[in-house]
Formats: C-alpha cells, structure tokens, sequence
C-alpha cells in the first residue's frame, strides 16, 4: 500500500466531507490527519481503506460531538452557529449563500447529512450502508428523502436559484 | 412496469441499479410522462445538492496536512516508545529491589532478614488455626464443715500469731479474711478437745484440734502469721498475703489448707 499516493487521492474527500460535515475547517482538518495516522498503525488492503477511513473519521466526529454536548450542557449554553466570514475573493452574496448551505446541512439529522455527503463524494450506496449502517437497498430511498429535505430547508432561507425548479 | 418512486429514480442516476432493472426501468420511463417528471425533480434535486455543496469547496491544504499526520505519527510512536520504555524501567527496578531484598534477606542477623522472619511467622500464624481456648480451671469449693467446736475471740493490735501444735493429718485449717475486729478461732468438730492458749495479745496457741480448725482475721489487721508445727501456712505483712501451706485450695471466703496433703 503506498501511503503517498493513498494520502494524495483520499485526503481530499476526507477532508471536504468532514468540512461540510462539521462546518469547521479546523475540526476537519484535525479529524482527517487522525484518521490517518490511524491508519499508518492498520494496514489494510486498498479496497477497504476508503470506508475504514470515512468510518475512522465518523466515530471521531461523534466522540467530538459527545464532548462538545456535554460541554455544552456544563456550561449551560446554546451550541454556536456556524458562521462565515467572507474571504478576500468572496463577496457578501456568496457568503450569505455559503451561510444559507451551511444552515441546511445543520438542519438536517445526522444521517441523512452523512447519507448525502457520502453520496457527493462518490461512494457506492453499498459502502454508504455499511458505513451509516443501514439496508443497501434502502440507500436510494433515503438519499432521495434526504435531497427533499435539503432542498425545502435550503429554500427556507431563498438561496434556491427558482430557475431551476 | 408499475410507477418508480423517486428512491429508485435516484439510484438510476446514480448508477446503483442492477443491469436489468435499469433496462426496464429506461423502457418504462420512456413511456410514462409521470415517472418522467419524477425523476427531472429528482435530478433537479441532486443537482441543486451538488451546486450547494459546491459553495462549500476550499483550498484544501494537502502538503502541510500531509507533513502535520507525518508529525502526528512521530509524536504517536514517541508516545508509544516512551511508555515501553517507562514500563521497562519499572520492570527492571522490581527485579533489581526483589533481586537486592533476597540477597539481603539471605544475610543471617541482617534487618531484612529479622523483618522477613517476623512477616513470615506473621503469616504462618494468620494461617494456622487459633489455638483452643485455654480450659479455665474451676474452683472447687472444698466441703466446708460448719465449726461447732469451741471458739475463742482474741483480741488484736493489728498484728497477730497463731501458732498450731500436733494437728492431724486428716484435720483442715481454714483462713478467711473478714471485716470484723478480732482474731475468731473455732474447732470444726463439737467434740474437739481443742485448748486455745492465748500468750498475749499478739499471740496465741492451739493444741489437740482433731476435725479441724477455722481462723478469721481481721482485714485491718497489718501483720499476722500462722504456722502449723513451726512451718508457716499463712503470712501476711507489708509485702501482702502469702499461703503458703500444703494443700492449700482458695474459696471466696479465705484459703484451706488440707493437712494431709502434707
């Protein structure tokens, strides 16, 4: 297994899934680095890296969560909001666009969120199921479920562009 | 074909359908308007998803991540390394103090040694079964005759010597000790032709007791002996009571001596 080239090619989509998984870049970004040292430790054949990996990444993020809950609840506030604060190259529309996103990804459960990212990062509805943990044959139904509901939470905020309804 | 629902739609697109099915399905959609428009508005749908999620898209930061799970990995086995370490050095000092604890304790007189010694027995001890409860020795009340002989009271100036002659191997001497002025002597048997010879106030003599003989001294009294033929049975003074006689069994009121156990 050459770890290099496994990095280069997976990295990406670990990275961008726990981005708009998490909504914070640096959450991502330390849960995609321990995902894979991880793996350094738990050679596996290639084939089942992909899932191991996003599998990894998944318990970390519900271990993170849990600590975050229960942070939360210690200190008796309101989980923050995922904000955005508009880049250099981004405009105010696009920020509020990328806010508008990131709302309705909030909005969604769990797995229904994981469902869809999951899809949009190429995996086979098969390794979705084992994943989240769900029938494969019940995968379309629910990403399909899942995409309505996006959509209807998305165009609560009026970021759908109409033109394309 | 029946109407597909918009799960299967979407895994049409997607691709997930087997080879089959899909066949079936494309020659059913081509001629149903409604299974058409589903599946425009879930295409529709995944295409607004897919736009939105592109909003999303960053710079990802390969290189320097690339460097940071190498760092991560380092510091990891480090960790892994230290503990393995530490471990062996705590494995290596148990073995050096069980090592240097032996080589002490095999020092004959050493410390370490007495302390083992003592801790073994300790152990040993714990182990063996308590011992049986040592058996309390009753007190056996002698057969106390009632005196019905003839008595004499003498008085006492806090010090007192009876001095007995010729008493029988079969005749008993009791003494008690009461809380009454006055050194009381009665023979045990009415028929006892025994003499009480006081010699002065401190002192008196019994001759030819035959059943027995019962004394009562004072408690007050500082210094009193008894002797039997010249041999003491009974003395008290400044260093307490001594009965010494033969024989000599305790009741609660005092002390008999039994002459033939002598």
């Amino acid at each position: 297994m050459d770890f290099d080239a496994l990095f280069e090619r997976l990295y990406p989509s670990l990275y961008r899934y726990l981005h708009r998984l998490t909504g914070d870049a640096d959450v991502a970004e330390d849960i995609a680095q321990e995902a894979f040292v991880r793996l350094l430790r738990q050679p596996l054949p290639e084939a089942e890296v992909r899932p191991w990996l996003f599998t990894v990444a998944m318990n970390l993020v519900r271990d993170r969560a849990r600590k975050s809950e229960r942070r939360i609840r210690l200190l008796g506030g309101a989980p923050p909001l995922t904000t955005v604060t508009p880049g250099p190259d981004e405009d105010m529309e696009r920020a509020e666009r990328i806010q508008s996103v990131r709302r309705a990804l909030e909005k969604l459960p769990d797995r229904d969120r994981q469902l869809l990212l999951m899809r949009e990062e190429g995996f086979k509805y098969e390794e979705i199921a084992g994943v989240i943990g769900v029938a494969p044959a019940s995968v379309g139904t629910l990403i399909a479920r899942a995409l309505r509901r996006f959509v209807e939470a998305y165009k609560a905020h009026g970021a759908v562009d109409e033109s394309h309804r | 074909m029946n109407h597909t629902d918009s799960g299967a739609l979407i895994a049409w697109l997607d691709g997930e359908l087997p080879v089959a099915v899909r066949d079936e399905m494309g020659a059913h959609l081509a001629e149903c308007d409604s299974c058409r428009n589903e599946l425009a508005d879930v295409r529709d749908l995944a295409r607004e998803f897919g736009d939105a999620m592109g909003l999303l898209n960053g710079r990802i930061p390969l290189l320097s991540a690339r460097l940071a799970v190498e760092q991560r990995a380092d510091r990891s086995r480090f960790n892994r390394s230290e503990r393995l370490i530490a471990s062996g050095l705590a494995k290596a000092a148990a073995i050096t103090l069980l090592v240097a604890g032996a080589a002490a304790a095999a020092i004959p007189g050493s410390p370490v040694r007495q302390w083992v010694t003592e801790v073994v027995a300790r152990m040993v001890g714990s182990r063996t079964e308590a011992p049986a409860p040592v058996a309390v020795p009753t007190v056996v009340e002698p057969q106390v005759q009632e005196a019905r002989g003839p008595a004499v009271t003498v008085p006492s100036g806090g010090t007192i010597r009876v001095s007995i002659h010729a008493l029988p191997a079969s005749a008993s001497l009791t003494v008690k000790v009461v809380d009454r002025e006055g050194v009381f002597l009665r023979a045990l048997g009415a028929d006892d032709p025994v003499r009480f010879v006081p010699r002065s106030d401190a002192s008196v003599e019994v001759f030819d007791v035959r059943t027995g003989l019962v004394i009562e001294l004072p408690r007050s009294l500082t210094s009193a002996s008894i002797d039997v033929d010249g041999r003491p049975y009974y003395v008290k003074d400044a260093g307490g009571e001594r009965y010494i006689g033969p024989g000599a069994t305790r009741t609660r009121d005092g002390v008999t001596f039994r002459s033939d156990s002598r």
